[in-house]
């Protein structure tokens, strides 16, 4: 089963439009939906919350339509948007009394768990707490209902490393239950890159790409060589270049490149720059 | 929907509700020792209502600072919920205050003949006007562009209301001079005509309450 099912979904904008945007999240899985600023990552999660309406398109959690029942799909939901929505004066205790109030599963013992293992001061207002601090609870809340769907709209941009690596392990021992899944977006990619097993690529409102992590580096790989030699070689293998006084470098698909070549295992932040910025026209 | 209630209590405690207490005190003080109508009626009907007018539209605005209109969002409530409890805690805080001025007002009768019952229902009129209207006016525009622009729509409102009724009054005084005298100093001119503006605020309240429903229901937030 899918826990997240995006179908042709659209929304248009004055200055920008999402257009077409169709992936699937299967259950147990983390996906990283990676893009610029700006690119539509945030656009598309969203529509998936219904924060925003969608001009097209379908979108089903656990199989249900986010229109129809999204009160019913909510109590399954964990979301970290970039702003954890609290007002200033609220301390984490108060937090607990309003969280306890709004799921049915919310666990009080998991969320005091969280705040001990998090190190959260339990009477600081929230307007004291620092931006690492105000995630931190963002996401103890997200994960004290027992939630299947852990949805995070750039929760790590703007922590330092430390922080986000504890972030990781968090989302990954979270995955541990084979009915959890996570949907985040970034563009801090090297984050996804350790934890996520599928990625999907957003450029200027358009999916440039969704699959699994693995065969993504099975597919593509990175080849140097001279103008000369690329130009010998099938251009419908590149899916993107740099030019520089010392040769080319270039993403291809390995099963299109004669085997004598030497090719180089690539990373994800390297395949979605060439794909965003080095794009072959 | 319980929880709604409670992240606006927590709020309420922790920003407007600094402010009522003294109004409270400020109130009591007047009705009490004022002998003059003018104060009676601006302080406590006028000021304080408005003060309590205002309330939903602080308390969204204070959600949309800190983010809480999207966070609630993607919590198990549907949006009406959300307005809904808006727009009980103006109710609520305004019910309140008039449950306690009526009890001011009493104690002041026991030891005053100078307020009687229709003063008493005239102070009424004035403070549901004021508690209703701006709530009517400020929150669908609020909930609809933003909390800023709501209130300086309430803001041109009040300057146009206020040129009308100018208008209007030097236009009946100039047309009907002694009648009008007459229907006032009658004692039942102005509770007609207050009366109707009360009945008209709470009509525009219920129908600003619904608009601000089907708003927020199909608002990107």
């Amino acid at each position: 089963m899918n826990a997240v099912e995006v179908n042709d979904l659209c929304k248009e904008y004055r200055d920008f439009t999402l257009d077409n945007i169709s992936f699937n999240l299967p259950s147990g899985c983390i996906m990283g939906l990676i893009g610029e600023n700006g690119a539509g990552k945030s656009t598309t999660i969203k529509l998936i919350l219904n924060i925003i309406k969608r001009n097209k398109g379908t979108v089903k959690l656990f199989g249900r339509d986010n229109l129809d029942n999204f009160v019913e799909i909510a109590e399954d939901l964990g979301v970290v948007l970039d702003e954890v929505g609290f007002s200033e004066k609220l301390n984490a205790v108060q937090v607990g009394k309003i969280m306890r109030n709004t799921y049915k599963k919310w666990d009080q013992k998991v969320y005091e768990e969280y705040l001990d293992r998090f190190s959260l001061p339990l009477k600081k207002k929230f307007k004291d707490y620092s931006k690492g601090m105000k995630m931190k609870l963002g996401i103890a809340v997200a994960l004290s209902h027992d939630p299947k769907l852990l949805i995070l709209d750039e929760a790590t941009s703007g922590l330092d490393p430390v922080v986000r690596d504890e972030l990781m392990d968090i989302i990954t021992e979270f995955t541990r239950d084979e009915g959890h899944s996570v949907l985040m977006s970034s563009h801090i990619v090297s984050d996804l890159e350790k934890t996520c097993d599928y990625i999907a690529f957003i450029n200027n409102g358009k999916l440039l790409l969704c699959e699994e992590k693995d065969r993504l580096y099975e597919k593509y790989c990175i080849i140097h060589c001279t103008k000369e030699t690329f130009s010998e070689l099938d251009s419908s293998a590149f899916i993107g270049k740099k030019e520089s006084p010392y040769g080319i470098e270039a993403i291809a698909d390995r099963s299109k490149i004669p085997s004598s070549f030497e090719m180089s295992s690539i990373d994800i932040e390297k395949l979605f720059i060439f794909m965003v910025k080095g794009a072959l026209t | 929907m319980k929880g709604l209630i409670k992240n606006d209590f927590f709020v309420f405690k922790r920003t407007v509700a600094l402010a009522l207490p003294i109004n409270y005190v400020l109130s009591a003080l007047i009705i009490i020792f004022s002998e003059t109508d003018e104060l009676l009626y601006t302080f406590p009907c006028i000021y304080s209502g408005m003060i309590l007018g205002f309330i939903p539209a602080a308390l969204y605005s204070e959600d949309k600072r800190s983010g809480w209109n999207k966070y609630n969002a993607v919590m198990p409530y549907r949006r009406r919920d959300y307005v809904i409890v808006k727009y009980l805690f103006g109710l609520v805080a305004s019910l309140i205050y008039i449950l306690f001025i009526s009890c001011v007002i009493l104690i002041k009768v026991n030891f005053s003949d100078w307020l009687d019952f229709d003063d008493y229902l005239f102070m009424l009129c004035i403070i549901v006007v004021c508690c209703l209207a701006p709530v009517a006016i400020i929150m669908p525009i609020a909930l609809k562009h933003s909390p800023q622009v709501g209130f300086l729509a309430f803001g041109i409102s009040c300057l146009l209301i206020g040129f009308l009724c100018g208008m209007a009054s030097g236009y009946l005084d100039a047309l009907f001079e002694e009648n009008v005298d007459y229907w006032y100093n009658g004692g039942r001119g102005s509770f007609i005509i207050l009366g109707s503006v009360a009945l008209i605020s709470v009509i525009l309240y219920i129908i600003s309450w619904f608009c601000s429903i089907k708003i927020y229901e199909k608002a990107d937030l």
